[in-house]
């Protein structure tokens, strides 16, 4: 080193000593440590005995939870598939089960950039019907499966991928039309998203069970899974169309007027130049959206559909058990948190990605 | 060219005729008269508020006009998407504020309009784009973001992307206003040589060097009118107007 040489910025200190010093540097600092360290053990300990040491996993029979004090898993190993797929028939379940893959599986392989092509659409639009298909039989030597057998993980997927997937381009459209020229447009886009958004989801799902079946006479109504289905959309999608419009203010008008003096058209402009800037404005509001309409899926047990909630509360009615019901309610909880914290990570990944790309 | 009915308008690149334009209860354009003949350059300049921006504006019908005609390469303006797409595609623009696409890069800048709207092949769009690109300068940058490059770099950018669409016309809103000065000179030579080459041009700018060069005429505005119109020589030699003189001295000091 020569004496011109400019030191670099200074670096952060790291290592055991300096750790050291910041938990016991001062006498405050060592009361602080040691009170954050006893309230985690006195919190974590009995946590840990009643989940692992005191737990019963094995025998997935009854009698294997009758004499400890610590969690019932073998309820959860035994009761699994109860969970898992409601009532639909034991001897079918291969079917929720194989829908069930394919949904993970196809939204796993929808997460990766290099499959953002046309041929990602064609697939889910070719898994959906294939699913419900699979689900209702009723055709190719399956059996018919009401929906009013369906139950647990797959009516979550079912009507997570559905009322998301198609909440998000009809929120896109509400979002434009809102900021549309066309006054008759406009109108319809603000009362429809005004309408929607003061409602509770809970009035929205019993409108659509028991309202709508007072209304429309029986060959035009749809069952009451789909009912369900579309409420959870529409309210998904006034939500999206609020957060959409955001990104579409925080642009620079510039921008659609650069693209429409080149001579691109109104829909053009949007997609290629608009929506891609507005919608990587607004991609934590959107995550922070959908994961709230992931979980508000699980509302539709009110209307007497079994999603994993209510599937899970189906199977801790069984006499032969002691109820279980934290048990049962941590597992479904890991359920949703896979769920959501997959796409938390999935639409972090993405704003890094929108934020490579100045 | 055969036409049913000649009018004298006929091979004009561009023709307004008693143009009006409000912005609520403001009159931004009042009756605004100009032609300008395939080939011509033209220099608007004028105090802020005057109306050319709004005027340039209404050209390529960013802005939709209230009363009068627009007509752009014998293509009268009217409020259909079609028509409007190809007055937008005779007549190309170049903004203050560049409005580059920071999502795309400099070469899918270029690209973007002329292969989605179907005008060319990707391939026939890219070579383009680049000869463009050599043209102004930049075609080191093609692959790059925007937000990498120079302002005075992203205004030659613009011109390139308006160019990519083989205008017949070229307007320009105050492209050198938004500059550090050192990079207004580059921005004026690619304008320079563009017109040297033929382009008919409409620029809205303050630059008087720029004007005497390459102007055939020299347009003022005030107040939403063309208070003048004449060659550059007389114009700045012998402004016939008492407010051109006022402008003009405001300049100058």
């Amino acid at each position: 080193m020569t004496a011109v040489a400019t030191p670099g910025p200074p670096r952060a200190a790291r290592g055991p000593a300096v750790l050291a010093a910041r938990l016991f540097g001062s006498p405050l600092n060592v009361v602080l440590t040691l009170a954050v360290a006893w309230a985690a053990w006195s919190l974590a300990a009995p946590l840990v005995r009643w989940a692992v040491l005191d737990a019963a996993v094995l025998p997935a029979e009854p009698a294997a939870c009758r004499d400890i004090s610590g969690a019932c898993w073998s309820f959860v190993v035994a009761k699994s598939g109860q969970i898992l797929f409601g009532i639909y028939p034991i001897e079918e379940r291969w079917r929720p089960t194989l829908v069930c893959a394919v949904l993970l599986g196809l939204l796993a392989y929808s997460l990766r950039p290099a499959a953002w092509r046309p041929h990602l659409a064609a697939l889910w639009a070719a898994a959906l019907p294939g699913v419900l298909l699979l689900m209702f039989g009723g055709v190719a030597g399956l059996s018919y499966v009401a929906t009013t057998m369906w139950g647990g993980l797959p009516v979550t997927l079912i009507l997570t991928v559905t009322a998301i997937g198609g909440a998000f381009p009809l929120a896109i459209l509400l979002a434009l039309g809102r900021r549309a020229d066309l006054p008759v447009i406009r109108t319809l886009c603000v009362l429809f998203i005004e309408v929607t958004r003061a409602m509770p989801l809970l009035s929205l799902l019993f409108i659509a069970s028991i309202m709508l079946p007072l209304l429309l006479p029986e060959p035009l109504l749809p069952d009451k899974f789909f009912r369900a289905m579309i409420a959870l959309l529409l309210f998904a999608a006034a939500y999206l169309a609020e957060v959409i419009r955001g990104g579409l203010q925080a642009l620079p008008p510039g921008q659609a007027e650069a693209a429409r003096a080149l001579g691109l058209g109104y829909w053009r402009t949007q997609r290629f130049v608009v929506l891609p800037q507005a919608l990587a404005l607004v991609i934590p509001s959107l995550t922070n959206t959908i994961i709230v309409m992931i979980k508000n899926t699980s509302l539709v047990l009110v209307v007497g559909l079994f999603d994993l909630i209510s599937s899970g509360r189906a199977a801790l009615a069984d006499p032969e058990w002691s109820s279980p019901a934290m048990e049962t309610y941590i597992f479904i909880a890991s359920v949703y948190f896979a769920l959501c914290f997959g796409f938390g990570r999935f639409a972090r990944a993405l704003e890094r990605r929108a934020e490579a790309t100045p | 060219m055969t036409r049913e009915t000649p009018s004298p308008a006929a091979d004009l690149a561009v023709e307004v005729r008693d143009l009006h334009k409000w912005y609520g209860e403001f009159h931004a354009l009042r009756g605004v008269e100009l032609a300008v003949a395939a080939g011509e350059r033209i220099v608007i300049c004028g105090p802020s508020g005057s109306g050319k921006s709004t005027l340039i504006r209404c050209i390529n019908q960013l802005e939709r006009h209230h009363a009068g005609v627009v007509r752009v390469d014998g293509l009268e303006a009217t409020a259909e998407p079609r028509r409007l797409e190809a007055i937008r595609r005779a007549a190309g623009m170049v903004f203050q504020s560049f409005n580059l696409f920071p999502h795309l890069t400099v070469l899918e800048n270029c690209t973007l309009a002329p292969v989605r709207t179907g005008v060319a092949t990707r391939a026939e769009a890219e070579a383009h784009a680049m000869a463009l690109l050599g043209r102004v300068r930049v075609a080191d940058q093609a692959h790059k973001r925007p937000g990498q490059l120079s302002g005075g770099q992203q205004q030659r950018v613009a011109i390139a992307r308006a160019l990519c669409m083989r205008p017949k016309i070229m307007l320009f809103d105050e492209p050198t206003s938004a500059l550090d000065p050192e990079m207004v000179k580059e921005v004026l030579d690619t304008m320079i040589e563009l017109a040297g080459e033929g382009m008919t041009m409409l620029a809205v700018t303050h630059e008087m060097g720029f004007a005497r060069q390459v102007a055939d005429r020299v347009v003022f505005m005030d107040q939403g009118q063309i208070v003048e119109s004449a060659p550059p020589g007389d114009f700045f030699a012998h402004p016939r107007h008492e407010r051109t003189r006022a402008f003009l001295g405001q300049l100058l000091h």
